[in-house]
């Protein structure tokens, strides 16, 4: 069940790629009652155990979101540095709140094809550095939850009650909110897995669909999800007559790559979305029970 | 500046130390810092590597390497083709003198005269296939002799002060002997205990000593002392000024390799501020340094970077304020009382 509030507490949380640790911290207290160990590391991603069992399974969500830090202009305005990646074109006219809650109009030097840099707002920030989001006010219509970032919210909001759920499970589960994880060369996926070296691991991440269905991550632009663990996936989907399709993103790169470099097999799982990385992004509630089914099950292989 | 650490500083950027090949600063650095440490040691990459106190796990680096060049061919006339060592744009090369090997031997990059080359495709040479080395030979037997493929060349500048006002100073390679400069002041200190300072090597070839580094020693806390691009010229205005010089270190929340601890860099800029140490932050980010090594790391460390701003960084002169070197001496003085704190929590 989606509980917009939630979505909307993530949303005005200040936690882009770099500045995770006041979520991270409140993360790894919500979780320390229901897991056996809870931990953050250096880079600020969450690592919360739980259970024993013959093999060790990782499931990894992002922590983050993508952002824009403030930096002086010796015009008096704000200019910015993009965090991770950011679509300068389509934040033009829109909202970005600061870190003291106060929002202002985006306004871009070029009409057409405005870059990061091209982007300011007329006033001064309050520090330079500061984090800066575009503001999202959550809606929720039937079934659906719309607002900027909804896949990743929803993600984070799934790994969340899968790891506070007491389910019996003969595996150990290694539930890791990854920092940074907008920010391509981070390689806190990596780090992560290297560390706890589970045998097989999850990458949770969102992809643009019309369909409620699972999307199994066949390839992305770097990496190949491990075929036997596509088979397992399937299969417990048929089982248990969850919708699924095979998702085959081309040239999208996803964090799923970095866990591939440390050879431990892994496997892609996306949720499907609409407007995926615009102000409109929608996430239903039939999907996301979706992938929670799956990955209930898969945790249990 | 003191005379003793002028004269420390232009030996250091006067050594000949391209990326890759750094041992010429070995000697230097030791005999500067041997009397003050408990453990000196030298790893299997290369990095010179000193304790001060027992088991510290909080580290300062710096890096030791400089860009330079490789000769990669001698030509039937006797001059050199090369490729660079590090980032350098060969369009800054022309008529530059440079010396090759540790033997220092000299030559000149090659140009063609203004009076007939300006209406000539390619006058501005844009490629390294474009210029060679001129050391004087006539012939490859007689280059042979003196050169082999493979060996290093460097800028041939001497370190002196800019301005009779002794207000800047210019020399190559002040990234990142500047770094150097202020590991070996913070190692003389005797406020300064249990900390573990590391000269890296091969930076500028891809972050190569410090990742090592990281991955065979686990630090707490790690922090890259560098160079950055100072772009404070007339001709530049707004972000793209980057960082100026006279205004104190740099402190970045993010470079093109990395992103810091976003609430560590805060209160490090609230505690520098509370001091009055001069200190800013960059407007645009490119490159990255050896603290993106350390942060990502499979054990990695909370790591960030400070750097001196320094103009015309990775050609053949740079130059520094020496107000800002103080103010940089001053916060990483400043850092080490921080970041002591912070393991104690």
């Amino acid at each position: 069940m989606i509980e917009i509030q939630k979505f909307q507490e993530l949303a005005d949380t200040l936690a882009i790629s770099g500045c995770e640790k006041k979520l991270a911290e409140k993360t790894a207290a919500a979780l320390s009652p229901f897991c056996k160990e809870v931990g953050v590391d250096a880079m600020n991603s969450v690592i919360a155990k739980k259970g024993e069992g013959k093999k060790k399974i990782a499931v990894f969500a992002p922590l983050d979101t993508s952002g824009l830090l403030c930096v002086p202009d010796t015009a008096g305005k704000t200019k910015f540095l993009p965090v991770g990646t950011f679509d300068a074109q389509e934040a033009v006219g829109r909202e970005i709140v600061l870190v003291n809650g106060e929002a202002f109009l985006l306004r871009s030097e070029k009409e057409k094809n405005a870059a990061v840099r091209d982007l300011y707002i007329e006033t001064v920030a309050p520090r330079q550095g500061a984090p800066a989001k575009l503001k999202s006010k959550f809606q929720k219509t039937g079934d659906t939850v719309c607002g900027q970032y909804a896949s990743s919210y929803a993600l984070y909001l799934l790994l969340e009650e899968a790891a506070k759920k007491t389910v019996e499970s003969a595996n150990e589960t290694i539930f890791v909110f990854t920092a940074q994880s907008f920010f391509p060369r981070a390689l806190s996926e990596y780090n992560a897995a290297m560390r706890e070296n589970p045998d097989l691991a999850l990458a949770l991440g969102s992809a643009e669909s019309e369909s409620e269905a699972v999307l199994i991550g066949v390839r992305d632009g770097k990496h190949f999800s491990d075929p036997n663990l596509i088979l397992q996936a399937e299969k417990a989907a048929e089982e248990a007559g969850i919708p699924f399709d095979r998702s085959v993103p081309g040239k999208k790169i996803t964090k799923a790559e970095e866990i591939a470099a440390t050879g431990i097999p892994v496997l892609s799982l996306f949720l499907p979305c609409r407007n995926q990385n615009k102000a409109n992004e929608s996430v239903s509630e039939k999907a996301v029970e979706n992938l929670q089914n799956i990955l209930e099950r898969i945790l249990q292989i | 500046m003191e005379t003793r650490d002028f004269e420390l500083l232009k030996k250091l950027s006067e050594a000949f130390a391209p990326t890759g090949e750094e041992e010429a600063l070995f000697p230097m650095l030791i005999e500067e810092i041997k009397p003050y440490v408990t453990k000196l040691y030298m790893d299997r990459m290369g990095n010179l590597i000193a304790e001060k106190g027992n088991h510290p796990d909080l580290l300062f680096c710096a890096h030791m390497d400089e860009v330079g060049f490789m000769i990669t061919e001698i030509c039937e006339d006797g001059s050199l083709h090369f490729d660079q060592l590090g980032g350098v744009d060969p369009a800054h090369l022309a008529s530059k003198r440079v010396v090759i090997g540790s033997q220092k031997l000299p030559g000149v990059i090659c140009a063609r005269p203004v009076h007939f080359s300006r209406k000539e495709k390619g006058y501005t040479p844009n490629s390294y296939a474009d210029l060679t080395i001129d050391i004087g030979c006539q012939s490859r037997e007689e280059a042979e002799k003196l050169v082999g493929l493979g060996d290093n060349a460097v800028f041939d500048t001497e370190f002196s002060y800019l301005d009779a006002c002794e207000s800047t100073v210019k020399g190559k390679a002040l990234d990142d002997r500047l770094g150097c400069f202020y590991l070996c002041r913070m190692i003389r200190d005797p406020e300064i205990q249990n900390v573990v300072f590391a000269f890296t090597v091969q930076e500028e070839s891809g972050l190569r000593g410090a990742h090592a580094l990281a991955e065979s020693e686990k630090f707490s806390f790690g922090v890259a002392v560098d160079s950055t691009t100072a772009s404070d010229l007339p001709q530049t205005e707004g972000i793209f000024r980057v960082c100026a010089q006279g205004k104190g270190g740099v402190l970045s929340y993010l470079d093109g390799a990395s992103i810091y601890d976003h609430d560590l860099i805060d209160r490090l800029f609230q505690k520098l501020e509370s001091e009055q140490i001069p200190i800013q932050t960059k407007t645009l980010c490119a490159g990255g340094n050896d603290a993106s090594s350390l942060q990502k790391a499979v054990c990695g460390a909370k790591a960030f970077n400070i750097s001196t701003p320094c103009r015309y960084i990775h050609g053949s002169v740079a130059t520094a304020r020496v107000c800002d070197l103080e103010a940089m001496q001053n916060a990483l003085s400043s850092i080490y009382q921080f970041l002591n704190a912070e393991k104690s929590k």
